[in-house]
């Protein structure tokens, strides 16, 4: 009996304690986060403290607003590479995007193809495809870019080809530069990586993607890919 | 009668201050603020804007602010007691310059940033700069080609309060670190400054070895300056240096075959359109321009250099 008290009495007082503890701390309870995993430039899945402001805003808007805004403005390539050999100006006042008078032309563009050839095959950083536009004639019309390395007058094409997205937007030009590398990023892990070139040769897709001209001569007529359907594949 | 004597001078003095607002209001004045007009860029800077707020019908003062931010913060002061109608300021700090323009905003006067970012926005009414990024990744395209994509290389970097010194580092590191037989030895800051450069240059030599650098990125032309004077002195012919301005010594080093590649940044153009923003801000209160713009930099081979004049290129 007497002990059965002592007992009460000691849980009772652990119970008093446990109450006073709960009444002067906030308790803060921290769910159980799963690693964010970020894809880097060699493909690689790498684990990331933190995704920085620009591979947020990338993982976030992506599938739900990048791609759809560039199916939706998307110009038929055909029509598309008529137009801008005969005024660049004119095409990018219809339907391209310029921050100012210094800067690029940048349109979004889609098109049904046939793969004449693959350019620098031996230089997977800056592997292009060389295609044929729809009805067929085996007349190379424009290319893809299918590398690794983003060279400058095609990098911003995505980012500056939609249309929405400014520089006042982010906090400096080192974060709108970061969206760039974050969308070109996306297009080699989702896009170009599902194909190896040499396999494209000789076959039929129907792409959708960005460009970036400041003259619209054929060797810059290269095409940031966003999405690829191969036919058959 | 001393009181009629005190009311016709009362009365002449505000007429004169009346005489002096219309006077002011006939040609406002437009001050220019500056770093030390001995790099010829921001000479450059002060030129161009203040031929252009001439031909717009305005009275300039330009005054250097030497990268001092003491210096600069008084130069805000002479224009707010000058009741000037805007500022037009390449300046000396990206956080210590937010305070001034504040300053100015609150007397009623807009400030138009040029070639330099500060860390706020909605303070100034334009921050007009080149876009660092993209012409630093030019400049750094054409340095691994010119390396064959491969050997050892050296950057010096610019003052690091800077914003454009970072910019341009993380433009040219965006390009080059995509290629794994690129491989950095040495990273130093020379401030910006050619003499800084020089002496860095000639002991990063003594360290290394000459024939174990084959290439030195540089942040800006008066630093490739430098590193090219102290590289021919140790026999590297071949080495590839390439800057970042578009000035006219490194012109004139490219067309002797000596630096290989520049990144014009279109300082002139900026220095121009900064006023003709601030003449349409000033009579519409206004303008239609997003407040950050970035206008884009133009790569400076041998193939072009010869065109090149006062960070300028001749059509």
């Amino acid at each position: 009996m007497k002990n059965n008290r002592a007992k009460i009495l000691k849980w009772a007082g652990v119970a008093a304690l446990v109450a006073l503890i709960a009444l002067t701390c906030r308790v803060t309870l921290i769910p159980d986060e799963a690693p964010t995993t970020v894809v880097n430039a060699e493909g690689q899945t790498v684990t990331v403290e933190k995704l920085s402001v620009a591979e947020q805003y990338c993982a976030d808007n992506w599938d739900s607003k990048i791609v759809p805004t560039i199916k939706e403005r998307a110009v038929d390539m055909v029509a598309f590479v008529k137009d801008v050999e005969t005024d660049l100006t004119a095409a990018g006042l219809k339907y391209g995007n310029r921050a100012n008078e210094t800067s690029a032309w940048s349109f979004c563009v889609k098109g049904d193809v046939k793969v004449l050839d693959i350019e620098n095959p031996e230089k997977p950083n800056k592997t292009l495809l060389v295609l044929d536009l729809a009805p067929y004639d085996s007349q190379p019309d424009c290319k893809l870019f299918y590398g690794r390395v983003f060279s400058s007058n095609i990098k911003n094409a995505i980012r500056d080809g939609v249309g929405f997205l400014h520089l006042d937007d982010f906090a400096n030009q080192v974060e709108f530069a970061d969206l760039t590398n974050a969308f070109n990023n996306k297009v080699k892990t989702d896009v170009i990586a599902k194909h190896e070139a040499s396999d494209l040769k000789g076959k039929e897709f129907t792409y959708y993607g960005c460009i970036s001209l400041t003259d619209a001569t054929y060797d810059n007529l290269v095409v940031v890919p966003v999405e690829l359907t191969v036919a058959g594949g | 009668m001393k009181k009629i004597v005190a009311l016709v001078l009362a009365t002449l003095l505000v007429l004169s201050m009346f005489s002096v607002a219309a006077m002011a209001e006939d040609k406002p004045l437009i001050v220019i603020i500056t770093p030390s007009h001995s790099n010829p860029y921001f000479k450059t800077v002060a030129d161009a804007a203040s031929a252009k707020a001439t031909e717009l019908g305005y009275d300039f003062l330009v005054i250097q602010h030497d990268d001092d931010v003491t210096k600069q913060s008084e130069a805000f002061d002479t224009a707010i007691a000058r009741k000037a109608a805007a500022i037009i300021c390449d300046n000396a700090g990206a956080d210590a310059t937010i305070e001034p323009v504040q300053r100015a905003k609150a007397a009623g006067i807009p400030t138009f940033l040029v070639d330099r970012e500060i860390n706020s926005t909605g303070d100034a009414v334009a921050q007009m700069v080149s876009n660092n990024y993209q012409g630093a990744s030019l400049v750094a395209e054409y340095f691994v080609e010119q390396m064959g994509e491969a050997g050892n290389y050296v950057e010096l970097t610019g003052k690091e309060s800077d914003t454009n010194a970072g910019v341009r580092s993380k433009g040219f590191h965006d390009v080059i670190d995509q290629y794994t037989d690129m491989k950095m030895i040495e990273q130093q800051t020379a401030n910006w400054d050619q003499t800084e450069a020089y002496s860095k240059m000639e002991s990063i030599i003594q360290a290394q070895g000459a024939e174990n650098i084959k290439g030195v990125i540089c942040g800006n032309d008066t630093m490739a300056m430098g590193v090219i004077e102290a590289c021919l002195k140790a026999g590297m012919k071949d080495v590839v240096v390439c800057g970042f301005d578009g000035s006219n010594d490194v012109r004139d080093s490219i067309l002797r075959g000596e630096i290989k590649a520049t990144g014009l940044q279109p300082i002139a153009y900026i220095a121009e359109q900064a006023v003709v923003q601030a003449d349409e801000y000033i009579k519409n209160g206004k303008t239609d321009k997003e407040e950050k713009q970035l206008m884009d930099c133009v790569l400076i081979t041998k193939d072009n250099a010869a065109k090149l004049d006062n960070f300028a290129l001749a059509d």
